[in-house]
């Protein structure tokens, strides 16, 4: 104990302050002492002596209270948890004696091992998804959708999948911090109560005036409740709202169409054309997982009821990879492009909008041919425009879909409740101002990270200087927190209670699954004490809150428990308003969207855009920084994304640093060369390189370089969303990238084989030629063809010998007696958004390798998505191709291994034996889909930091995790395989098909994988195989995969659609 | 016949005989090595040392220090482990094949040749070993009768190979002992240290030379020849099904268990004029290990050499005849593809420079020989190179496509096994015969010189 000196309250460290960190010095060997991990291992930890007390106060000030508390059982239970999972860390001493006690009784409801599901709530900007969290022994595991959720149903996104991690994140603050002469110091969580009470109480004096919150975008009714009393009771106290990625561009365009505020909510499933304008409707969009479930019943060539989809845009949006037509223009162009279309419904005259771009064949014809169909579908088109396009472009639209006829019936219309909030912009711009006259007394900010993603022309960091009293609730002591007074540790939201609406307005409720980890509070905790609660517990106030919008008596403890079951409130979503269009004045065409396709450097236009870091706040997220990007399969790194003629015509090239001027600022990026990337357009992926994420996003304190460059220092305020005058100028040196499949720059040779392959690996057809495919007896033409004339095809490839059948084997024949798994994966529907690939590998405990390994080809994903261009590199056709493991009936995988640690089930699947493993290798090798992966080191070493620790809580312990030198591959969750069997045959009922769902397919917005079992005639997987769109990938190496693709079916427009080549195989 | 001829001849004979015990003895009863040895020595043990170290950062980290990847799950360590195998032909051809087809010219070079085997079949063990993922559990391949009573699934080529490798390596260490044994008595019989004495003693067997003895030695050795033989053509051919029965194109084709046997011998014979030609200078052999013996291992590496050069036509016929589109990439992509560096470093060191063998010159000048040899090992690297690496970079999935590197870890193992092979054959030059004195006396015309041809 001698060696700790540190003070009661202030403990000095640079800025970094996480407890493990800062405690380095603790003594070792001591029994009595709880870890240095900030868990506890022992009940001697929490014994009452005089010791304890006092090195509570000094190691642990922020937890003294908590400390002191008898255990409540609730947290024992999670502790417990915990506790076995940390047994034997400690800082050197080995053998150190540690007690454990057993529960005398076991808590009601609680079976060790047995998984339990909640219902949970994630919110991102302010939209919400319905989660069913599985948690295990306390621990919350595993993130799904949930399925009665009205909005968003039971499928998720990556980044839903991938918010588990973040909770574990062992980068996350851990304790409050209080600012003083520009260091940091460890401050008590009794400290921050005090600090912002203080707040309140400098604020009260003045009736509210100088108090302004700063809040990321929330759709909390308990938020606004709270903000409501706050605002009663101080009505100077000014609300702002800020988001990087903001949809309301959308909203204050129907202001301008309809004279208030309203969202628009696209219903894709009863939409026959779909016209995207540089929309993202399945990425990065509040309604993403609606449109990808609309879009999927809308694409179902069996059934006879296909969209068609066009995409107008300037980078490639997930919306543009599932298109039949796409059209590559820059963003600033969808107006004069918009006002064409218009004028061609109308039977105005296109050319009289004034843009060349409309008098370029392509576009022209594109523009032209939409409206014909559009118009023919009345009533049954979408217009839809990208969040990222000015107001006046989505008034535009909102009145191209009223002469379409397409309101009330496709495109729907709500009221917004906050009609009189101004625009994230306009409200960041005005809180600074403020800011900037020194009239801001009390800033709090909730959440967001303004100092990293405020436009460069703010000065936000500046501004905040001036500020006098200021506090940071945040759950990383980031970029905004080493500005402001007071740094409070915020829970994640997998740990308090809280609310969010969905897109459409349906209250879900969320629940809190562990207590906070790190002892943080919650938006609501900190709004509570600012309202003048005394306490910030968050359940009662969420509760209440709910109960009334539910309109249910707030003692209805069962509607309570019913909102606690279900996870939202039925019927909250508002009903969509008449709207009725007015007259706007448009503004007129700037000279650059009168300029046609081409643009000379010096006027490029730059567009921001999500990643995979979402707007940087995953950027400490490892899962989602490892995820491929869906189009130019980069991990680890963002990069400007360039158009290959755009590319030669600037004289860079892929993977060359160039420096990008806009206006004063200058960036030096790295360079993709992308396909289908508009001419004069670059795309600039915003969220990365930071300076404070963490271990994994780059931090200076740790001094970890950030992955990828930030492209806000490009960003202005009037430069929003794009901007146009961009000049690209190439430095000759080169960076590193981490792709993981090679991108079209490749020598001739392989190039040429790529596009052969690509035409047999990925089947592809017209709905003209499918609908031909399904009469009797028809073998198909081209690309699309019957299964059986599929594996002629493919026996043509290799040639057999003339007469001698192909596919015999060796070896007897599997025989089943029981189950017979298989799946079949729907290409037409995939749009490559991943969430599968996160899903498996939250799943699976797939671990995560670093961009230098994905550069050395060992990532560890168990899906993979390939992504394949076709055509013209500067506007190309682009395909999907999800490859797992097929598990081939006859597996050349099996035979080859020496120890026979891969080997056939009984049920048909290709089940792997990590134990027996010794890593030769050769079923990797003898892989044709090379879906095998390998453990080439030990990836879970990071597992074993004391700081790390946390992070193998997150494991399922249904799944090995693997060790180094063992080969891994997707086995088509035999856990959750094996779980369902044991909980039919322990109920003596049988399996019903769809119950087993694999992670991927639990996942998948579009519903394009299915799994089931082929002995059930009826199964729906076994009537997918049958279709005369199924066929088996590489099927003429008669290893007869058990998964079968489903060609991809598109539906071109006649009049736009090339003229289909038709090669003999 | 007059009886003073015959003692003259005898006279002369026995002359001739002690010159060969003297000159092999000689080098290891000298106090002495030549001077290159100990440097040599030195420099071989160095680089063991770099494979040592280089083995327990693997032991420690994982494979994953070499190149090694998903798409190219084997690459140098299996590139390497054939590579050995490949010159462990040589000695059991030599020894074996060659007795058998009475070859009398083998007799000066047998021994070096299968001490060379036996060092290469180590070298080439200790990559499959290595290789696997947890190398602690690789005694899993073979047939250990256990509790679990799980076995090794026999229908793997790893598994034969485990069969192949192990027997090849247990009759080569026989047969070479068992050509030992007189010459382990010889010199025991002229020593003058007790402890070597006691040593060469005990290595001999008891070795007395009667007659029975040479009676039953020569009848077993003929035995042991018998067993080898088939095991020369036995151990790369199934070496090389690890590739013919995998799926991919490339590797799945019917001729490799020749065309492998054929660039086994080539590699062996090879790596034999490599050692010995410098070998019988420093050691003053040259009247032993004539240029007759070095000519004709010339020859038998032109005409091996041609018959790989013929392989590698069949195989890209058989690609383009096919009509299988998979190979034929395969086969486009090693000539034209990012790789095809490698595969005409193959083709030039394989099959155009053994050509110049062509020449008598050439094929009596030493330093030339050498090297030439020494490209054709280099070559022959790049052929196991090509087939494996190769291959696996480009198979049926474009989308995991690959361009292969390999690290200073691939590099420093495979010169740490060149490191451990001469370190054992330089011991073996210093403290074994090199040469087996007795079949080189008993091959020589004055073995005969009693029975003269009427």
């Amino acid at each position: 104990m001698s060696s700790l000196k540190l003070t009661k309250s202030g403990r000095v460290v640079s800025n970094s302050h996480s407890v493990s960190e800062s405690s380095k010095g603790a003594p070792k060997g001591k029994s009595a002492g709880p870890s240095q991990d900030g868990f506890w291992r022992s009940q001697a930890d929490l014994d009452n002596t005089p010791e304890f007390q006092e090195f509570l106060a000094r190691e642990y000030p922020e937890q003294e209270e908590q400390l002191k508390d008898p255990l409540s059982r609730r947290r024992f239970v999670q502790l417990m948890g915990a506790s076995f999972a940390l047994a034997g860390v400690s800082q050197g001493c080995r053998w150190e004696e540690e007690k454990i006690m057993p529960l005398s009784r076991r808590p009601d409801g609680y079976i060790p091992g047995v998984a339990k599901k909640y219902a949970s709530a994630f919110e991102l900007g302010g939209a919400a998804a319905g989660l069913l969290v599985t948690c295990m022994d306390g621990r919350p595991i595993k993130i799904e959708g949930n399925p009665e959720h009205p909005f968003t149903g039971g499928t998720s996104t990556a980044v839903a999948q991938a918010s588990i991690l973040e909770m574990y994140d062992p980068d996350r603050s851990r304790a409050v911090r209080r600012q003083e002469k520009g260091q940091g110091l460890i401050a008590t969580r009794k400290d921050a109560l005090a600090a912002i009470r203080a707040l309140r109480d400098t604020a009260k004096a003045t009736r509210g005036a100088g108090l302004h919150i700063l809040s990321e975008a929330t759709s909390s009714a308990t938020i606004a409740a709270l903000r409501q009393e706050i605002q009663a009771a101080m009505p100077g106290v000014k609300w702002h709202e800020y988001e990087p990625l903001s949809t309301d561009e959308q909203r204050e365009g129907n202001r301008m169409a309809f004279g208030s505020p309203h969202r628009t909510h696209y219903r894709l499933d009863r939409a026959d054309v779909i016209a995207s304008f540089d929309a993202e409707l399945f990425g990065n969009n509040p309604a993403a997982l609606r449109h990808s479930k609309d879009f999927a019943t809308g694409r179902n060539p069996d059934t006879g009821k296909q969209n068609r989809v066009y995409a107008i845009e300037s980078a490639y949006s997930l919306t543009g990879a599932v298109a039949d037509h796409r059209l590559p223009v820059r963003s600033e162009l969808i107006k004069p492009l918009l006002l064409g279309l218009e004028q061609a419904l109308t039977g105005g005259d296109v050319a009289s909008v004034g843009a060349a771009i409309l008098a370029e064949p392509k576009a022209h014809t594109f523009i032209t041919e939409l409206a014909k169909d559009l118009a023919k579908n009345r009533g049954r088109g979408v217009v839809a425009v990208g969040s990222q396009q000015p107001a006046e472009v989505h008034a535009i639209a909102a009145r191209i879909n009223a002469t379409l006829r397409n309101h009330n019936a496709t495109v729907l219309y709500t009221a917004e409740a906050d009609a009189q909030r101004p625009r994230h912009l306009d409200d960041l711009k005005s809180l600074v101002a403020t800011m900037q006259s020194g009239k801001v007394a009390g800033l709090l900010i909730i959440g967001g990270n303004p100092a990293y993603n405020a436009p460069t022309d703010l000065d936000f960091v500046g501004a905040l200087a001036k500020v006098k009293s200021s506090v940071h609730l945040s759950m990383y002591d980031d970029e905004t927190s080493k500005h402001t007074n007071w740094h409070i540790n915020r829970a994640h939201y997998l740990e308090a209670w809280g609310d969010s609406r969905s897109y459409d307005g349906t209250v879900t409720l969320a629940q809190p699954m562990v207590e906070p980890l790190y002892d943080g509070m919650s938006a609501i905790g900190v709004l509570k004490i600012l309202a003048g609660h005394d306490d910030d517990s968050n359940q009662d106030v969420v509760r209440r809150t709910l109960l009334a919008v539910a309109g249910s008596d707030l003692a209805d403890d069962k509607a309570w428990r019913r909102l606690l079951h279900d996870g939202f409130i039925p019927g909250s979503a508002p009903r969509p308003a008449a709207v009725a269009p007015k007259q706007f004045a448009a503004t007129p065409l700037s000279d650059s969207q009168k300029i046609g396709s081409s643009l000379p450097n010096g006027k490029l236009e730059v567009v921001f855009r999500e990643s995979a870091t979402y707007d940087g706040r995953y950027a400490n997220n490892s899962w989602l920084l490892e995820t491929p990007d869906f189009m130019t399969k980069l991990t680890w790194d963002n990069a400007a994304l360039i158009g290959p003629a755009t590319a030669k015509s600037l004289g860079v090239s892929n993977g060359e640093l160039a420096k990008i001027t806009v206006g004063e600022a200058t960036l030096k990026i790295v360079v993709h060369v992308s396909p289908g990337q508009a001419p004069g357009s670059i795309a600039l992926p915003l969220g990365w390189g930071r300076s404070r994420a963490g271990h994994v996003g780059g931090h200076e304190d740790f001094k970890v370089a950030a992955p990828g460059f930030n492209t806000y220092a490009l960003r202005t305020s009037s430069g929003f969303n794009f901007t146009g005058g961009a000049t690209v100028k190439g430095t000759g040196s080169n960076y590193p990238l981490a792709e993981t499949q090679d991108h079209f720059a490749m020598d001739e040779l392989g190039a040429d084989e790529v596009k052969k392959r690509v035409n047999t690996h990925i089947k592809t057809g017209t709905l003209k030629e499918y609908n031909d495919l399904k009469k009797p007896g028809a073998k198909g033409q081209a690309d699309l063809v019957t299964r059986d004339a599929h594996l002629e095809i493919e026996k043509k490839l290799i040639r057999p010998i003339e007469g001698r059948e192909i596919n015999v084997s060796l070896y007897d024949e599997h025989e089943y007696k029981g189950h017979k798994w298989g799946m079949s994966i729907d290409l037409g529907k995939c749009t490559g958004c991943n969430a599968c690939s996160v899903a498996c590998q939250a799943e699976n405990n797939i671990p995560v390798v670093g961009k230098k390994e994905v550069m050395n080809n060992r990532e560890m994903h168990w899906i993979r998505i390939d992504r394949y261009f076709k055509g013209n590199p500067n506007d190309p056709e682009m395909a999907f191709l999800p490859v797992h493991c097929q598990q081939c009936e006859g597996a050349p995988c099996e035979v080859v291994c020496p120890v026979e640690a891969t080997s056939h089930s009984k049920e048909g699947l290709n089940d792997m034996t990590y134990n027996r493993c010794v890593g030769t290798r050769y079923c990797a090798n003898n892989c044709p889909y090379k879906v095998r992966r390998f453990n080439f080191k030990y990836w879970n070493k990071d597992f074993e930091v004391a700081r790390n620790k946390v992070r193998s809580l997150l494991s399922n312990p249904d799944v090995t995790v693997r060790s180094r030198g063992v080969m891994e591959k997707c086995t088509w969750c035999v856990q959750r395989i094996e779980r369902t069997k044991i909980d039919a045959k322990n109920n003596r009922r049988a399996i019903v098909d769809g119950e087993i769902q694999t992670a991927c397919q639990q996942a998948c917005p579009t519903q394009a994988i299915h799994f089931g079992d082929l002995a059930d005639k009826e199964s729906v997987v076994y009537k997918n195989q049958e279709l005369p769109r199924a066929y088996a990938l590489l099927a003429s190496l008669n290893n007869s995969p058990r998964n079968a693709f489903l060609a991809r079916i598109t539906n071109p427009n006649e009049a736009l659609a090339p003229a289909k080549e038709h090669k003999d195989h | 016949m007059s009886s003073a001829e015959t003692s003259a001849e005898a006279l002369e004979a026995r002359e001739y005989f002690k010159g060969i015990s003297d000159s092999v003895c000689g080098i290891v009863e000298a106090e002495k090595a030549p001077k290159i040895w100990l440097p040599a020595f030195a420099a071989a043990v160095g680089l063991t040392g770099v494979l040592v170290v280089s083995l327990y950062i693997l032991l420690t980290e994982g494979t994953g220090i070499w190149g090694n990847n998903n798409t190219e799950a084997w690459a140098w360590p299996i590139v390497n482990f054939v590579f050995w195998v490949g010159i462990g032909h040589a000695g059991t051809l030599i020894s074996a094949v060659l007795f058998l087809m009475r070859q009398k010219w083998r007799t000066s070079i047998n021994r070096a040749a299968e001490a060379m085997t036996i060092f290469a079949v180590i070298c080439a063990g200790l990559f499959p070993v290595i290789h696997t993922g947890r190398p602690w559990l690789a005694y899993w391949l073979l047939p250990i009768p256990n509790d679990m009573a799980i076995w090794p699934q026999f229908r793997s080529p790893l598994a034969w190979d485990v069969f192949a490798v192990s027997t090849y390596m247990t009759v080569s260490i026989l047969f070479w002992y068992m050509g030992l044994v007189p010459d382990f008595a010889t010199l025991r019989d002229r020593t003058k240290s007790k402890l070597k004495h006691t040593i060469y003693g005990i290595l001999s067997l008891g070795w007395r030379g009667s007659a029975r003895q040479w009676h039953r030695y020569e009848r077993a050795y003929l035995i042991m020849a018998a067993l080898a033989t088939p095991l020369v053509f036995s151990v790369h051919s199934v070496v090389s099904f690890d590739f013919a029965v995998g799926q991919l194109p490339g590797w799945h084709t019917t001729i490799f268990p020749p065309y492998f046997v054929a660039g086994a011998i080539f590699s062996g014979f090879a790596m034999v004029l490599t050692l010995l030609v410098p070998a019988r200078a420093i050691f003053n052999m040259k009247h032993i290990i004539t240029d007759q013996h070095v000519e004709n291992m010339c020859k038998v590496i032109l005409a091996t050499g041609s018959m790989v050069g013929f392989a590698y036509g069949t195989e890209f016929f058989i690609a383009w005849y096919s009509g299988n589109m998979y190979e034929g990439f395969t086969f486009l992509n090693r000539m034209f593809g990012p790789f095809a560096w490698a595969y005409w470093t193959m083709i030039t060191c394989n099959v155009l420079i053994p050509q110049f063998f062509w020449f008598k010159k050439i094929r009596t000048s030493p330093f030339i020989i050498v090297g030439l040899c020494i490209l054709v090992n280099v070559g022959m690297w790049f052929e196991r190179f090509v087939i494996i690496v190769t291959s696996l970079t480009r198979s049926f999935m474009p989308g995991s496509w690959h361009y292969f590197s390999p690290t200073m870890y691939d590099a420093s193992i495979f010169i740490g096994s060149f490191g451990l092979f001469f370190t054992l054959f330089l011991l073996f030059l210093r403290f074994m015969p090199m040469i087996a004195m007795f079949e080189v006396k008993g091959a020589s015309p004055h073995a005969h010189a009693g029975v003269k041809h009427h």
